[in-house]
This record gives structure tokens, sequence and C-alpha cells, in this order.
């Protein structure tokens, strides 16, 4: 019995490949990206750099640098969380215990002829040493408060050796030390000096907190790890692999952005895949209605012909699913390299390829492709004989009621969705529920694509085709008669322009409104930044004396988390925050308060942007729970409330809060504004010479701030660009398979045409003609589907009704639109004309 | 000297494959088909009758031989210069699917005229249609006629542009026989009252003894015609083809 269906399918297949080549196309680039998904999410579970300066520790101890969420991400903290001094003594005195030895990290600059070389290095105290253990191969350990100890790879670097003098700067302060020796480094991956452990405490500005704790074991110490644990609360304990974790943040951020990125793009990704696999087998079904139709008349049962299918889409599911892992390998690489090149991962991110993801892309796939099969199997296996025989030449005049009815009431549903939520709901929730008016449009679209391509068909078809003879007509009369055959081609362009128009323009939307709002607000005419990690916060102080100041900002950036909602409801939002002194804060930095007053930011306080506001569910003098960057948490008062959030940062607070809370303690820029009446030239060179003794210090002036700022944050579009690339990638797949399919099917009415007197020419005008139709139909009417879409997201993020649009990326749609209709439609044309036209027209349904 | 043949084959052979797998479909076939006439070729499956068939209205291209249209000679043409010449002076009619369901029945009837970029002569449309007794289902949709009608549109059609030539390719095939003797009275009606040849590739003996000529075709070679037969005559005649 199944040996039968298997049979049957696997004849079907193999004499028909040209009905399954579609449906297998879009099963190898499904697997494709479901695999590439599953290899990052792997690559970041198993990814992690080895320990390089903690090899000989047994055990390393953190504080913990995640919020721990039940069933969810657990989402990192932007900063270095470090661990009271004190916890050193406690470990110590875990029996099995042999040494603790604390370790903290300071950024520093080396400075060779005043400039600083490359990126920051980090500062070790010597006692670290014995973590590694580093090894001195030159000289002697630092024994006084101006001794340094290079590794080997930065004293090549500045070209010193031993019993030289370096310039380092740690912060803005740079000091002269004296290298007493060189140490032979540990690994590749972050270069190191060493002071002496005293220098080392004091130059991280906390002398009271450490960054992580090395135990070393005595012999039989047993099951050490869990000692610490159960000895000392609020501690995590790395022991191996981990160790490395403890050493390298970005090794932890990494995982985490990855682990996320792959859940939630991968996860949607699965759910279009397979809409897709399974639409396109369900329309590679329809056009066999005849054949099938056939084995119901010579005696097969509905049970046969289900069976038969469902061998059929197992078979192409399973070959598709299996020879898409080769490409999804190399998609996978090239997300790493764009990521890596983005910055959002670190460069030595390796991905690793095991069976596991390779597996659930192939599971995943058969899903698709088993369950649209079984759909579109059903609806065959219902129709009579005769029935079939019959629909398969004419097709139903009109829409069912329900279907009309469910599109109708989905478009007022779309438009409300565009209106309601930017105007009644606060915070992101506007934004997102305007985001979703989109998805139902389209929704809208499929299920009233006949009715709209009729309409449009009659609107364009003056116009489109005018002096354009018998093939205009035809394709005219074609586009008319068989709505129902175009709409089904074109829902697909249709969805794919408003999916692109909605994902690109929400992201330019959104981020114009943020570079408008980081230009607008910042009010200051000159910006003190540094080329090292940061500019110290004693900087902001000494500008304050220059003449011609009126006021002085710092500015330190971070993230924060914040708790809101109770119970089961509970939920944590990452913001960009910012810490800055409320005190003229106006002059330098503009928010646009839009209730309470900034100058109030002292102490126990926080402002927050219109929507943070509103997703927090915070009012003005009310509280909220935060996480600085650290992990630490505050229950600031909410003292105003911005519109700026988004070019600015949605969090704000005060800047001895923030800084206190960073890895670094460094501010990310100092603000000046000059007091009225004052010559901008001169008030510049007051400024230059007051930071002339600070050499990773620069002055410059409010424009070339701003466009650094842009440049840094390109990074994060890039990787938003390379993802939607991949799902409109996808859909492009879907796109030109549905037009293949339908304009292949047709190879009969070509010949028909040929036959009384049509040439090659005449039939492909008359499907440019039709190309045309399908085409400017889907530019309209994805156009329109995500027009409400975009406003609504404009006004949630901006108040302004008029989303940003680059003529350049709407040019690039409507072009790739063209491209992949004109492409696919006409290549098909080509290929069902190939035969002689007599063969063709009597060639079998 | 203008050609009393509506066509005429000049030792016509065709060629289907090559080397052992090579198919004589048509082997030296001299043949005319005089203007005015309604013929008929017959044949078991396989004897060559439809390429004959395809071969007279430049649908195919002879391996050898010459046809001629009238005085046009046919073959060394291009593809382009075929598709003209059919379209100005051969009608098809075929067996099924012989109309596009996105035009209404007047549309498929002028549809040749249209692709030859003529103008469409409402007058003629009229009485062609009259002609095929369809003038009142002008502007209907193939799909809501019944076959018969259908094909009587495809005559229609062939007719639009008063073709030397009309080919038909089992015309009531797919028809139940009142359907069909409407199509065949039909084509017989164009022959006497509108003076048009007629070409019919045909296996049913009472849808031949309609023509004026019935031509035998045995593995790609002429096996004999009989005038205005029966269709006793034409089944006997077929029955013992095989024997000769």
């Amino acid at each position: 019995m199944l040996w039968l269906a298997v049979w049957l399918a696997w004849s079907t297949v193999k004499d028909r490949k040209g009905a399954f080549v579609a449906a297998f196309v879009a099963v190898v680039f499904g697997s494709a990206v479901i695999t590439a998904c599953g290899i990052l999410l792997e690559s970041s579970e198993r990814s992690g750099a080895p320990t390089e300066r903690y090899r000989a520790a047994d055990l390393v101890v953190g504080a913990p640098q995640a919020l721990p969420v039940a069933d969810d991400v657990d989402p990192r903290f932007a900063e270095r969380a470090t661990l009271p001094a004190a916890k050193v003594a406690e470990i110590a005195r875990v029996p099995g215990v042999r040494a603790a030895i604390a370790d903290v990290s300071v950024p520093v600059s080396l400075l060779t002829a005043d400039a600083p070389d490359g990126r920051p290095v980090l500062g070790h105290g010597w006692g670290s040493a014995a973590l590694g253990p580093v090894t001195i191969s030159a000289g002697r350990a630092p024994a006084g408060p101006r001794d340094v100890v290079l590794d080997a790879t930065l004293a090549d670097r500045a070209g010193v050796a031993a019993g030289a003098d370096v310039r380092l700067a740690v912060g803005s302060n740079t000091t002269t030390y004296r290298v007493t020796g060189i140490a032979v480094p540990p690994g590749s991956r972050q270069p190191a000096v060493y002071f002496t452990d005293e220098r080392a405490m004091e130059l991280t500005g906390r002398p009271d907190r450490v960054a992580v704790i090395g135990v070393l074991a005595a012999p039989d110490a047993g099951d050490l790890a869990r000692a610490v644990k159960d000895a000392v609360p609020g501690v995590v304990v790395y022991a191996g692999r981990d160790r490395g974790e403890a050493e390298f943040l970005d090794v932890g951020a990494t995982r985490s952005f990855i682990t996320e990125l792959s859940f939630a793009f991968g996860g949607s990704m699965v759910v279009v895949i397979m809409v897709v696999v399974g639409s396109t087998l369900a329309l590679s079904v329809r056009q066999r209605l005849r054949e099938l139709a056939l084995l119901r008349a010579i005696g097969a049962t509905p049970k046969q012909v289900l069976r038969m299918i469902a061998a059929e889409t197992v078979l192409v599911g399973a070959l598709g699913a299996v020879l898409g892992v080769v490409p999804g390998i190399g998609l996978a690489f090239l997300l790493r390299g764009v990521f890596a090149l983005a910055g959002a991962v670190p460069d030595d991110f390796e991905l690793s390829i095991g069976p596991l993801p390779l597996l659930a892309a192939t599971v995943l796939c058969l899903i698709g492709a088993r369950l649209g099969g079984w759909i579109a199997a059903r609806r065959a296996a219902r129709l009579r004989p005769v029935d079939a025989l019959g629909e398969a030449a004419a097709e139903p005049a009109r829409l069912g009621r329900i279907r009309l009815a469910a599109g109708l009431l989905l478009v007022p549903a779309g438009l409300a969705m565009a209106i309601v939520p930017p105007l009644r709901v606060p915070g992101e929730g506007a934004a997102e529920g305007a985001a979703f008016s989109a998805f139902l449009l389209v929704f809208a679209v499929g299920l009233l694509g006949p009715r709209l391509l009729t309409g449009a068909v009659r609107v364009l078809s003056p116009w489109l085709h005018r002096g354009s003879g018998v093939s205009g007509f035809l394709a005219t009369a074609n586009a008319r008669a068989n709505s129902r055959r175009l709409a089904a081609a074109t829902t697909p362009l249709i969805i794919g322009v408003t999916l692109a128009a909605g994902q690109l323009f929400s992201g330019t939307t959104a981020g114009a409104a943020a570079r408008e709002q980081a230009g607008d607000g910042l009010r200051a005419g000159y910006v003190v930044t540094a080329t090292s990690a940061g500019v110290s916060p004693e900087v902001a102080d000494s500008l304050r004396d220059v003449p011609g100041v009126a006021a002085v900002t710092p500015l330190v950036r971070t993230r924060t988390l914040a708790l809101f909602g109770s119970g089961d409801d509970r939920q944590i939002r990452s913001y960009a925050a910012q810490g800055v002194t409320g005190d003229r804060l106006a002059a330098t930095l503009d928010l646009g308060v839009l209730d309470g007053d900034v100058a109030d930011l002292r102490g126990d306080t926080v402002a927050l942007s219109r929507i943070a506001a509103g997703t927090l569910g915070a009012t003005l003098g009310g509280t909220v729970d935060l996480r600085l960057g650290d992990g630490t948490p505050v229950t600031p008062t909410v003292v105003a409330i911005y519109e700026r959030g988004l070019g600015l940062g949605d969090v704000t607070l005060p800047h001895d809060v923030v800084l206190a809370h960073t890895t670094d303690r460094l501010d990310l820029a100092v603000l000046v504004a000059a007091a009225p009446g004052t010559d901008a030239g001169a008030l510049g060179d007051a400024l230059r010479a007051a930071v002339r003794d600070l050499p990773t210090v620069r002055v410059s002036d409010r424009d070339s701030f701003v466009a650094a700022q842009q440049d840094a944050t390109a990074g994060e579009s890039v990787v938003g660009l390379a993802l939607n690339a991949v799902l409109l990638g996808y859909l492009a797949i879907a796109v030109v398979n549905t037009l293949v399919m339908a304009t292949a099917a047709r190879f009969r009415e070509f010949a028909l045409l040929r036959l009384v007197g049509a040439s090659p020419g005449q039939v492909r005008a008359m499907m440019r003609g039709e190309t045309r139709i399908v085409v400017v139909a889907a530019v309209v009417i994805g156009s329109l589907a995500a027009l409400p879409s975009l406003v609504g997201t404009s006004f949630a993020l901006t108040r302004s009704l008029i989303p940003s649009v680059p003529p350049p990326m709407y040019a690039g749609i409507v072009a790739v639109a063209a491209l992949l209709g004109w492409a696919a439609i006409m290549t098909s044309t080509r290929i069902a004309m190939r035969p002689a036209p007599v063969d063709a027209i009597g060639a079998r349904s | 000297m203008r050609s009393n043949c509506a066509v005429r084959l000049d030792a016509v052979s065709k060629v289907y494959g090559s080397g052992k797998h090579a198919v004589r479909a048509l082997d030296g076939v001299t043949a005319g088909f005089a203007r005015g006439t309604f013929t008929a070729v017959m044949g078991p499956s396989g004897s060559g009758k439809s390429t004959l068939l395809n071969c007279a209205a430049g649908l195919d291209r002879p391996t050898s031989g010459r046809v001629l249209l009238g005085d046009t000679e046919l073959s060394g043409r291009s593809e382009t210069e075929l598709t003209r010449l059919r379209r100005d002076r051969i009608g098809f009619v075929f067996q099924a699917y012989n109309l596009l369901g996105a035009l209404s029945v007047a549309d498929n009837v002028t549809l040749p005229l249209r692709l030859a970029g003529k103008p469409v002569d409402r007058g003629r449309l009229a009485g062609v249609l009259a002609a095929v007794g369809l003038a009142e289902h002008h502007d209907r949709r193939p799909g809501s006629l019944s076959g018969g009608q259908q094909q009587r549109v495809a005559v229609a059609r062939a007719l639009i542009t008063e073709p030397d030539l009309v080919c038909a390719d089992e015309p009531t095939g797919a028809l139940d026989s009142r359907s069909g003797r409407q199509v065949l009275d039909l084509l017989r009606r164009i022959v006497d009252e509108l003076g048009q040849t007629v070409l019919m590739v045909t296996h049913d003996p009472v849808a031949a003894a309609r023509a004026d000529t019935v031509v035998f075709l045995a593995d790609g070679r002429l096996a004999g015609e009989l005038h205005r037969p029966s269709a006793e005559r034409i089944a006997q005649r077929l029955t013992h083809l095989g024997d000769a």
C-alpha cells in the first residue's frame, strides 16, 4: 500500500521534474537559511575564546554578568560587573583554596611620539600574573608606582626594551613609566601591561572593587567550584573552558547577541519558509489537478491520492532539505563575515558546524513541505474526478463570500492598527502596532487579490498599453479574464514590496529621526573627545574655568535594563542610556523636554524619553526599576520626560551614577557651550590650550562630533540590512517561483496563439504587457499597503507623519520588483514556447 | 500561371530523429489539393497523416521535397515568414483547446486579423459569425459555450482571413456525434457556398465521408484515394490498408 504510493510518487517526480523544481528550490533555500541560523546558534553556544591570563587558575570567580530570567535568554549587563574587594578574603578562606588572587582591568593607551598607539590595552596588577602564569623574559617585576611590565607584543610595537621609559595614558592622564621587564604574552587576543597591584587598584578609581578573583586550588581540593559557590553568595564561578568568558566580556556579549538574533530572526524565518514551501507545493499540486483527477477516475481512492502527494512532498522536501545544508553553511560564513565587519562579533568568533543544526533544518523543512502538501492534497482528494477534470479549465468567476468579507474587514483593521496605537498606545507598543498594520494589510491583499488586480488592470491598462496594439490588447484581456491566476502570481510580489518597504523604511525612518534628534539636540559648540578609551571625568571640571565657557556637560554612555510589569507579565527592556550633569544641561544638550525639568537630575533621579516612559508606564514623580550598566539595581524618581530619545538615548541619569557603574569609568565626551558674545575661534583655541597637556584629548566642533557619532552607529544598521537581505532574498525566490510556475503552465495558450498567427515576438510582447501590469500593480498595491504602517511608525517614533523614504532605496525596491517580474515571466515564456506549437497544443494537460 | 491547387506537396519526406532511431513519417509524398474542394486524410495511427497536414500548413518543415501554397514556395522560409504566411493564408481548427478563454467570441474570431495588424471589418465579422450560426453569441466567453459551439467559433476564426486553405486536425474528435455533425455540416458548407479549400485529418469514416476526396496514407506513403465515398467504403478500405 505504502510502496504503491512511493512508487507512484517517485515516477511522477522523476517524470515531471518541472512541476517540482519550484518547490524543490523553495526547500533548498529555506533549508539553507534555517541551517545558517542553526549554525550561528550552535556556534554561539560553543563559542568562547580560551582563557589566556587565567590558564593557571583552577576557578575564576566573577560577579553575575546577566540578569537571570526564567524561560528566556538572560539579558546581559553592558558593563563589567565587579565584586567587592572583601570577597577575595572570603574566597581565600574556603577550604581547598590555596590562593585567591584579585584581578582588575584598567584601559591603558600606550603613547608613542605623543600619539596613542592602536586600541586601548588593558593594565593589570602584577599579582594576577600568577594566574597565567605570566613569566618575565627579561628584566624584573614592577616594584614601585612608576614601574611597569609590558608584554612582548606591546614592547615590540612600541619599540622599547626593559629599562626604557614609556608613556601610558589612563583616561586622559598621561604618566611616564619605567619598563622594568618584558613579559611572555600568554595569548594574542588582548595585549596587557602590568603595574604593581597597589598602582593598578588606584588606577581603577574604585580601590574597593575587583573585576574577577582567580582561585588556585590546594591539592585534593575536591569539587572546589561547588564549595566556593556554597560558601560565597552572589558570585559566578567559571571553570575550564568558561574561564575565558570571565576574562573577555565580548565573548558573552557576542553569545547573547547571536543567540537572540538566531532565535528572533531564525524563528520568523522558519515561519516564512514553511509558508512559502507549503504554498509552492500547493500550487504545484493545483496545476496537476487533471492528472490527479485521472488517478481518481481510474480507481485511486482519495486516501491513495493523499498518500501519493504525501510521498511526493516528503521526497522533494527531503532531497531539498539535505541539499540546502551546503549553501546553508556558506550563508552562515557569509553572515559571520558581515557581522564581524560591522563589529557586532569579534574577529575570532568561530563557527562550529555540528550535525544538530543540519538535522533541525531538514526536519523543519520536511514539516513545512508535509503541511503544504497536505493542505493542497486534501482539496485534490476531495474533488470528484469529473469536477477536477472540468475545474482546471475554467476558473471560478467569483471569490467566496467569506473570503471577500474577511478581506474587506481586514482593510479597516489594518488602517486602524496604523492609526490607533500611535495615537493611543504609549511607548514602543505604538510603533509595533503600526508595523503590525502592514501584516494585516498584506493578509487582506492575499484575500482580495483577484478583486484588487481586476481594479488595477482596469485603471492601469489604458495608459500602460496605449499604442501597443494587439499584444497590449491580449495582455489586458488575459489580465481581466484570469484575475485570479494573475492575483495568485502577483500576491507574492506585492507581499515582497510591502515587506521590503515596511522593513527598510521603518529602519530609515528611525535612523533619520535618530540622526536629526542627535544633531538638533546637541547645542554645545565644542565637544572634547579622546582618541583613547575615553575622557577622564576630571577634564570636565578643568574646562569649567576656561574663559568664555558658559556650560560644561560631561557625557557618559551605557545601556540600562528596565524592568516593568509585574508577576507573570514582568518584562525587561534594554535602553541606551547616558549620564549627564543636570546643571545648565539645556545649554549643551537639548533633550526636548516635554514635562518636568532636567535641572533636577541629581542623586536618585532619572529622565526618560517619551517612548521609554510610555513603555515603562512611568509618570513624572513616579519611580522606575532599572539595572545600571554593571547590573546594580536602582529605583530613581522620574524628574523629566523628553522627546529626543532615539538620538540621545532613552534613559538619562545623573552623571556620577552612570559613571560609577561603567567598566572604564571614562566619559565619552565633554560638551562645551560658549557664553553669549564669546568669539567661537578664540574659545576653541582656549579649550585646546587647556587640554594641551593631555595628548589623548581632542577638541572638535559640534558638526564633526555629530558625524563621528553617526559613523559609530552605522554598524548596527549593517546587521539589520544583512538580515533583511536574507528575508527579502528568500521572498524573491518565492516570487520568482510563483511567476515561473504560473507562466510555464500557459504553454498551450502560447501554442494556440502562435497557431492562429502570432509570431513568437507578439507572444513575448503580450507577456511583456502582462509583466507591466504585474509589476506596476505589485509596486502600487504593495506601496499602498506599506504606507499606513510607515506613517503610523513615523508618528509613533517622532510625532511627524512623514516617514523617511530615501528615493534611491525606493527606486531600488521598484527596480528589483521589475527585474524579478520581468526575468521570471519572460524567461519562462521563452521556455514555454520552446516546443513546436503543434506538439504543445496536443500535449497532455 | 496561377496554380489550380490550393496547396501542393512535391516528393515530400519527413524524417524524425536520426541514425538507428530515425522514423520516416512521410516518404516521398506527392499530392495536390484543388481549390474549392474538401479533402479528408485518413490512415492508421502512425501513418503520417498529421505530419502531412502540418507540412502542408507550414507548421512543420519537410526533410526533403517542396510544399507550394498556391504559387508560394514554403521551404527555405524563416519562422517569421512562415508565421505571416499561415496568419494570412491558412486557417486552423484543432481537436481541442482552440480558443483563448480570456477573449470573447468576437475577439477570438478577429484575433488573426489583429495579430496581422489588419483592420477588423465589423460586417465581415458579423457575416462569418452568421455563417457558423453564432451571430447572437458575439460577446460570450468560450467557457460558457458548448464544445460544438466552441468548435464553430474556431471555424469562424479560420475563415476570418479568407484563407487559401483551412486545415482541420480531428475537428470532431472531442465532440459528441450531434455536435460533430454540425461542425462537419459547417465545413461542407464553407466549401460549397464560400468556395473554401478544406484539408481535414480524421480517423472517423463518417466524418471523412463528408469530403469530396479521401486520401489514404500508410507507412508515410499515399495508399490510394476515393472520390465521394460512403462511410462503409471508407471503413472497408481502412480495414484492408495494411494488406496492400
